[in-house]
């Protein structure tokens, strides 16, 4: 299978900081969390990708083409939702992105029939009518995604789609991109800080802090890389779990909120059931690997760090 | 491709090819600066003052013409000296119709392209902000070159806009003046003695707007802010043109700090209409007692110009290259 991004010592350099450091990365299609503090060199990657910036040294290529010999062309099969907002002033919304359609090769009435589509698809009613300039956050982002898969591309770069967005918002965007995969097949690079929003929708995961990838790899295959943990809501006898866990041999704390937290290391969770039934506790809830990606991530970030 | 309630559809169509999607930012762009009042006022003295021309050389051609009904309609109007006078023109003419043709279009060519490139300043000055300025502000700069454009797509889209603008108000109302002035003139004689003349017209007039365009797009990529870029146009050539004025007493190349007065250079070294006069006074000796006085004035005014003719078309191709520069390293994201 073609990977839609592959990269052979790509380089960026701001002056003396070094934004991207001789990044290796071959991502296979699907739904890819690019995660990293600020300043990790997220959005210049992409950039560096689309050629919105300049590269110092290196090789990328999207969807299989180089993208120093074929980037305009390549360009049409890929969309992008910036970051930061960049409309066009005094368009209003369906303009915008029958524009934004034109401007990737699509003709003026297909781009205009297939703007209204994608409108409806994001869910913007009567609201395309209106300026872009005086659209709410949510409604911004949402035309930036419409205009993003406006040209039908296999492959969307979403830079901070959930920035600024009260949590139903959030919610709303987040829907919409899990199902710009699902029901389109177009492969998201899912640029994000947030890790709740890259655990919830992507299959793969690509770690960046300083300019370098520390971890990239499957969700399931780094969770399975981790001890295996739960964590277990009770309403009260917590710390006699605990030390019953304890006795068992799996290490087990009680957690601020009153959770008990286990490393139980096992493949399934009916051992930890059948202690807790041994135990007569009923639990109100079993999570496994509640924080898993949260900690894979401050692992990373914590060996780099050391490394460095 | 059918229209499905709020589920995704692909498309399955063929691309356009890359010049209609520059033609596209064109359109888009042209659209935009036709929304000015003042743009669209300009246009239509423009092209008021080019059916004027037409007139001139309906008339002019008229004199060719001795069986004409509206002229012996006029010289029954005009008394009896200056029907004389008038009848006096028009055998010239019909002696020297290489001489009076070329230099009726030469002569009015050059006072128009004078007057259309001021009115392409007034022009640019309206719409500056809304080529490169407003897309770096709104960081739409970001979305043209996130598709399947270069940034030199871009610029030949945005060239384009300022480009078709300017060709309205300086060469097509040259070229339709003369078109249709030629098709209503009797003979073929105004059309085969004011070739060179148009020639010349649309030489300057191409390389006036292109060096134009290319120094409003480079300009409005300076700016961020719509009062920043018409400030910025403004200074580009009153500032300079005083500049250029004040310097050009005392060095020869202080004359070529504006590019404005640099294109006037251009131009009157294009029409040369000195060599007009020159050869109007050596088939009609007496000529002389009309055009001595005249000629004076212009030796005088060509000796003040500078005598290179090559010079301001250097100076201008350089003013092109400096402007691409500016563009290329401006009209990028940040």
């Amino acid at each position: 299978m073609t990977p839609i991004i592959h990269t052979q010592q790509l380089d960026k350099r701001f002056d003396r900081f070094q934004a991207l450091d001789k990044v290796d990365l071959s991502i296979a299609p699907g739904t890819v969390g690019l995660l990293g503090p600020n300043g990790a060199g997220k959005s210049t990657l992409i950039k560096c990708l689309l050629q919105l910036q300049d590269k110092d040294g290196g090789k990328a290529a999207l969807l299989g083409e180089d993208i120093d010999e074929h980037g305009r062309e390549v360009r049409k099969r890929v969309g992008y939702a910036p970051e930061q907002d960049c409309h066009i002033p005094g368009m209003v919304g369906c303009e915008y992105v029958t524009y934004c359609a034109q401007l990737s090769g699509l003709p003026f009435e297909s781009a205009r029939q297939r703007a209204h589509e994608m409108l409806d698809f994001v869910g913007m009613g009567q609201e395309r009518y209106r300026k872009v300039d005086t659209y709410s956050t949510g409604m911004k982002q949402r035309i930036k995604i419409a205009q993003a898969i406006v040209h039908d591309p296999e492959l969307v770069f979403l830079d901070e789609p959930t920035n600024g967005l009260d949590p139903k918002g959030q919610a709303i965007i987040l829907d919409l991109i899990e199902r710009i995969w699902k029901e389109s097949n177009i492969s998201v690079i899912l640029s994000s800080h947030l890790l709740h929003d890259v655990d919830r929708i992507c299959e793969q995961i690509v770690i960046i802090s300083q300019g370098r990838i520390l971890v990239h790899d499957t969700l399931e295959s780094l969770k399975k890389k981790r001890k295996p943990e739960a964590e277990v809501v009770v309403v009260e006898r917590g710390p006699e779990l605990v030390k019953a866990l304890n006795e068992h041999g799996w290490p087990s704390e009680i957690l601020s909120n009153g959770h008990v937290k286990v490393e139980h290391g096992q493949i399934s969770l009916n051992p930890l059931i059948g202690i807790l039934k041994r135990l007569g506790i009923t639990p109100l809830e079993i999570k496994a690997s509640p924080n898993a990606l949260n900690e894979l991530f401050v692992q990373a970030l914590g060996s780099a760090e050391s490394t460095s | 491709m059918s229209l499905k309630a709020d589920s995704y559809q692909h498309w399955e169509g063929r691309s356009t090819s890359i010049w209609r999607r520059r033609y596209v930012i064109t359109q888009y762009g042209l659209k935009l600066c036709l929304q000015s009042r003042v743009l669209k006022i300009l246009l239509a003295l423009v092209w008021s003052s080019a059916l004027g021309l037409t007139s001139i050389y309906f008339l002019a051609g008229q004199l060719l013409s001795p069986e004409s009904g509206i002229f012996a309609n006029l010289m029954e109007k005009f008394p009896r000296e200056m029907a004389t006078i008038i009848n006096g023109v028009a055998s010239w003419i019909l002696l020297y119709p290489e001489v009076c043709v070329d230099g009726l279009y030469r002569g009015t060519f050059f006072l128009a392209s004078n007057a259309y490139i001021f009115a392409a300043f007034i022009a640019v000055a309206t719409f500056i902000p809304k080529l490169i300025a407003h897309d770096l502000s709104s960081q739409a700069i970001i979305i043209y070159n996130s598709k399947a454009l270069t940034r030199f797509d871009y610029m030949l889209g945005k060239f384009g806009v300022v480009f078709s603008l300017l060709s309205s108000l300086w060469v097509l109302p040259i070229v339709v003046a003369w078109l249709f002035g030629s098709l209503m003139s009797p003979g073929w004689t105004f059309l085969t003695h004011s070739f060179d003349a148009l020639l010349r017209a649309l030489g300057i007039g191409l390389l006036g707007i292109t060096s134009l365009s290319l120094a409003a797009l480079a300009i409005s990529s300076l700016a961020k802010k719509t009062s920043t870029a018409t400030t910025f146009w403004i200074f580009a050539w009153i500032g300079t043109g005083v500049i250029s004025g004040l310097v050009g007493l005392r060095f020869t190349w202080g004359r070529y700090i504006s590019l404005p007065e640099t294109i006037r250079h251009a131009s009157w070294n294009a029409f040369d209409l000195t060599s007009i006069l020159e050869n109007a006074q050596n088939m009609l000796p007496f000529f002389s007692v009309l055009t001595e006085p005249i000629e004076k004035n212009l030796e005088q005014a060509l000796v003040d110009q500078g005598s290179s003719q090559i010079t301001p078309i250097i100076v201008i191709l350089l003013f092109c290259l400096a402007s691409t520069a500016i563009i290329s390293l401006r009209a990028k994201p940040e």
